[in-house]
Formats: structure tokens, C-alpha cells, sequence
């Protein structure tokens, strides 16, 4: 990813030559294991766009979710129920075409955009107990895998006996009722369940076992842990935090840093110290799945200026904007078709 | 093979001003089609209006994150929105412990994506006078309602308006609103 300026002859005409080329072509490389419809859409082109930066591009990044009955979704009981609720059914996988391609128009000049066409696998980020990470053989973008939620005892607080002491200095979030009076976001799932509650102290929510009323785990917050010049937690193995090469690219910059997923953002890390640089960009978290409905909150045509004249809405296709990709959707049945990486930094 | 050579110089020239620190083939792209280089950042630092907002956004650490590629459509709170809050939920604002709640408040203001005004009014009027923007705040969507050339959104007296000309970025948008958005918008 980094220290790719010298390479950038090559990057460019790796990227160039299928952008040119693929005008007309129809095969899709790899797309074998593609997820629930990735269909023609994740065929067109894979492969060819790959940069020297990039040897994950293509196929693996269109291969989907296989079986997704993955173990890291496998959280057991920690998982609060939203997040359960949240997931559900669905995570089955259809067979990727590995052929075919959309009509022209959504092909990118070679001197305006680089482009990628592909299927996703049923990943989605979210705040709270399930964290993310990149894997080629998961669609690509990132999937739940390491979790936000640290059991134990955070910094600071004394093991004892089967929790952490004291939890008095962790004081209800600044002196409400419940965690959520007064927060923005979804933090219907830090109300107290009767067997945990929630507190909030010093960038840090502890989850109180309410029979014992000590700390049981702990959730580093964005802004309060995970912010600029903070270390990042040692809890959160940094390989599993990691971001996809395309985020990296995409969001990043060529600055030597780490882009780490943790609490709803994407993260810089210096890699030597572990310290947080900042906040490189926000995630949505809405899940997007090829052949499922497309998310709430996109009544409204999003798309950035820049991809505008490849992905303008039609009467038989629209498209959306979420989290770095575009997404085309079909306009009667609001059914997720494809999903288009947009290659930002071509490096 | 001509067109060919001129793609290849654009997109050689589009990767060597990735060399350049934090510029960015998508940030040259983004500058090229919006006709701006002017980042939301810079954009609502300097609008005189919303400097509260700008203040705060700094303060949560997302001045960097409106300065990248990502693209948001901000609905930026004016100063006087964030001055008829209660004094106890400004001070709280403020208060560097609070910062998670600051950075949750700010995100429900920002939504994924260009949204421009043309296309705001245009989808609004398509969508029957409303329409649902999943905002940053973990997708959490806000509602925004179209009355006689009103914007306001979610409903109600207290609703926050859309006032004035929006702001467009190489990056985004901003749309000036008169209120807080409260939670759940």
C-alpha cells in the first residue's frame, strides 16, 4: 500500500490497459464462489484492474461469503441481541456467474475513474460487540471478525474474584438514568438488561454484571480511546482490526499509517508506536447485500459528482452511494444488483 | 491506440499527484467534477455561521476525516442552534470526557454521500415529500420532510429547518439547518 510512488509507472498502466480493454469484454474471472446474485455485474472486469499495490483485487475481492457460517460471527453469548437481531437470516449464498457485464455505459473511461465491479459477501460493520476485518476470500470489504467488546478487566482496574474492582469510578454516563438518555446513535443495546448494565468512564463503557456489580468488559468508544494520539488498545489485535486494501486506499493516504476498523470509523495507526493518528473516515454500517434489499435512508440519489456520468439513475437501474462504494439497485423490487468498488487511489 | 496513450497520461498524472502527500487520484477526480478543491472542513471553517459547528468538529477529531475522499452531506447546525441548547448539554459538548457523546451527536448530522440540493429537492418531491438519509450515527436514518419549499427534518414544531444556500465541497455538501438534530432525528 505504502511507498508505492515508485511503482507508479507500472500501477498506472496495469490500471490503464483494462480500463481500456474492457469495452466489450464479457468475462469475469474467478467469480465461482460469488454471493447471492453477484452475478454479471461481479464478473465484468476482475482481475484486470489489479495494481501492483493491490494483489487481492478481482476475483477473491468478488469470490463472497462462502457458507458464511463463519466462525468469527460465531460470537456466543456476549453478542448483544441487537447485534443478533441485526444479522439474522439471509447469510446464504448463491453462485457467483463468473461471466457477463453491464451495459457500457457503467464502464469507466480510462481517463476518468478506475473502477470495480463486485459481488459482496453479507458483511456489514457495526458498532458495538462484533469488530471487522478484511479477508480475500470474504467479498472483499470487511466482515465481522474481531470483536469490539473486551472481556476482563480494563486498564486500571484490579481482578478480583470473578470481575473487576472498583466499578464505582465508573460513573453512569454523566449522571443519567441510562446510558443511552441523552446519546446519539444506537445505544439501545447498552440499556440494562437485568443481567448487565452499562457504564460509561474516561473513553471507555463498561459492561457491569448487575448481580456482582463489577466490570465484566469493556468497549473502547471512538472520540474517547480510540481518538488521535491515544495508543491503540492492546486488546485489539491490530491484524484483526485491519482494514481491506481498498479502504486503505480508498479512505487512506500514502502516509505510512495503519487503517484500523474499530467503533464505526476507520482509523490511522502508526504501526511502530501503535498511536491513533485519526480519524480517516466514517462508516455507515448498513449492510449491503447483493440480491437483498437495499438499506433504509437512501430515498435520495447520493452519488459523488465525480461518478455521476457512469452511475446516474435510470428508470431501470439507480444507484446509491454507501461507505466508499456505489451500489446499483433495481428500482422496482429495491433489490441490491451490484456493488461497485470505486477505486479512489489507483496506486 | 491514441485514446489509449492519452488515458494512460491521465491516469500516470492522476497517480503521481498521489505522491503528493494526501492528494489522491479520487481527490483530483472529486476537485475536477465538483470544480472546487475546497474540502467540507475548509468549507465550514470558513462560513462565518457555522463556527460552532466547526469548533466542535475539530474538537471530535472529524476535521480530518471531512478533508479526505470520503463523501458526507453534513447538515451543519448554525451557531445559534447550538446556542439555545441548555447550558448543561453545551458544557457537556464541550467537556473533552464527553467526546464519544460529541462524536455520536455530530454523526447523526452527517450522511454517507453527495447529496445536492437539485437532487434533494428533486427525490423529495419523487419520494411523496419525505425521505430517509442514513446518517453516520451507526446508519441510524434521519427523516426529512418537503412542505411548500420547506425542508425540515423529522417533524413537528421543534423540527430543525434547512435555511439558506447550501455549500458544496469537492467532497460533500453542507446544508445549514437552524436546530440540533435531537436524537432519533
Amino acid at each position: 500500500m505504502r511507498n508505492l510512488c515508485l511503482m507508479i509507472g507500472a500501477a498506472t498502466m496495469a490500471f490503464a490497459a483494462p480500463a481500456l480493454a474492457q469495452h466489450g469484454n464479457g468475462k469475469g474471472n474467478g467469480n465461482g464462489h460469488g454471493n447471492g446474485g453477484g452475478g454479471p455485474p461481479a464478473g465484468h472486469g476482475n482481475g484486470k484492474f489489479k495494481g501492483p499495490g493491490d494483489d487481492r483485487g478481482g476475483p477473491k475481492m468478488a469470490r463472497g461469503n462462502p457458507g458464511h457460517s463463519n466462525p468469527h460471527l460465531d460470537r456466543g453469548p456476549d453478542r448483544g441481541p441487537a447485534m443478533m437481531a441485526d444479522r439474522g437470516p439471509g447469510n446464504g449464498n448463491g453462485k457467483g456467474r463468473g461471466k457477463g457485464h453491464g451495459p457500457d455505459k457503467r464502464l469507466p473511461d480510462a481517463d476518468e475513474i478506475g473502477v470495480r465491479e463486485v459481488a459482496r459477501g453479507n458483511i456489514r460493520p457495526d458498532r458495538g460487540d462484533d469488530r471487522f476485518r478484511y479477508d480475500p476470500d470474504q467479498g472483499g470489504r470487511y466482515y465481522a471478525a474481531a470483536r469490539g467488546l473486551i472481556d476482563g478487566c480494563p486498564p486500571g482496574l484490579a481482578k478480583k474474584n470473578n470481575g473487576c474492582l472498583p466499578p464505582g469510578q465508573a460513573r453512569k454516563i454523566f449522571g443519567n438514568a441510562a446510558p443511552v438518555d441523552n446519546w446519539y446513535g444506537d445505544w439501545s443495546r447498552y440499556r440494562n438488561s437485568g443481567q448487565y448494565d452499562w457504564r460509561y468512564d474516561n473513553g471507555y463503557l463498561y459492561r457491569i454484571n448487575s448481580s456482582t456489580n463489577m466490570v465484566s468488559a469493556f468497549l473502547p468508544l471512538l472520540g474517547g480511546a480510540l481518538f488521535g494520539g491515544n495508543a491503540w488498545p492492546t486488546n485489539y489485535a491490530p491484524q484483526n482490526y485491519q482494514v481491506s486494501p481498498y479502504y486503505s486506499r480508498y479512505f487512506g493516504y500514502n502516509d505510512g499509517l495503519d487503517y484500523r476498523y474499530a467503533d464505526g470509523a476507520i482509523l490511522g495507526v502508526n504501526p511502530q508506536t501503535q498511536t491513533i493518528d485519526g480519524i480517516a473516515a466514517l462508516l455507515t454500517g448498513n449492510q449491503w447485500n447483493v440480491g437483498s434489499p437495499m438499506p433504509a435512508g437512501y430515498d435520495l440519489y447520493n452519488v459523488p459528482p465525480a461518478y455521476r456520468n457512469q452511475y446516474l439513475d435510470s428508470p431501470t437501474s439507480m444507484y446509491r452511494y454507501s461507505d466508499g462504494y456505489v451500489y446499483q439497485v433495481d428500482p422496482k423490487t429495491q433489490l441490491v444488483q451490484q456493488a461497485i468498488q470505486l477505486l479512489g487511489n489507483v496506486l | 491506440m491514441r485514446g489509449a496513450g492519452y488515458a494512460a497520461a491521465a491516469l500516470l498524472s492522476l497517480g503521481l499527484a498521489a505522491c503528493d502527500g494526501k492528494e489522491n487520484a479520487a481527490t483530483e477526480n472529486q476537485a475536477a467534477a465538483t470544480g472546487t478543491q475546497e474540502t467540507l472542513a475548509a468549507a465550514i471553517g470558513g462560513a462565518g455561521d457555522l463556527s460552532t459547528t466547526a469548533k466542535l468538529l475539530k474538537d471530535a477529531g472529524l476535521d480530518h476525516t471531512l478533508e479526505g475522499v470520503g463523501s458526507y452531506t453534513l447538515f451543519a447546525p448554525i451557531d445559534t442552534a447550538f446556542a439555545s441548547l441548555p447550558e448543561g448539554q453545551r458544557k457537556t459538548l464541550e467537556n473533552t470526557d464527553a467526546r464519544p457523546q460529541l462524536i455520536a451527536l455530530l454523526s447523526q448530522h452527517i450522511t454517507t454521500g453527495y447529496l445536492s440540493k437539485p437532487d434533494l429537492e428533486k427525490g423529495l418531491a419523487q419520494e411523496g415529500g419525505s425521505a430517509k438519509l442514513t446518517t453516520m450515527a451507526s446508519g441510524k436514518p434521519i427523516t426529512l420532510y418537503s412542505d411548500n419549499g420547506t425542508i425540515t427534518i423529522g417533524s413537528g414544531t421543534a423540527a430543525p429547518h434547512v435555511v439558506g444556500e447550501p455549500i458544496t465541497a469537492r467532497n460533500g455538501v453542507i446544508y445549514r439547518i437552524d436546530r440540533v438534530i435531537p436524537d432519533g432525528g
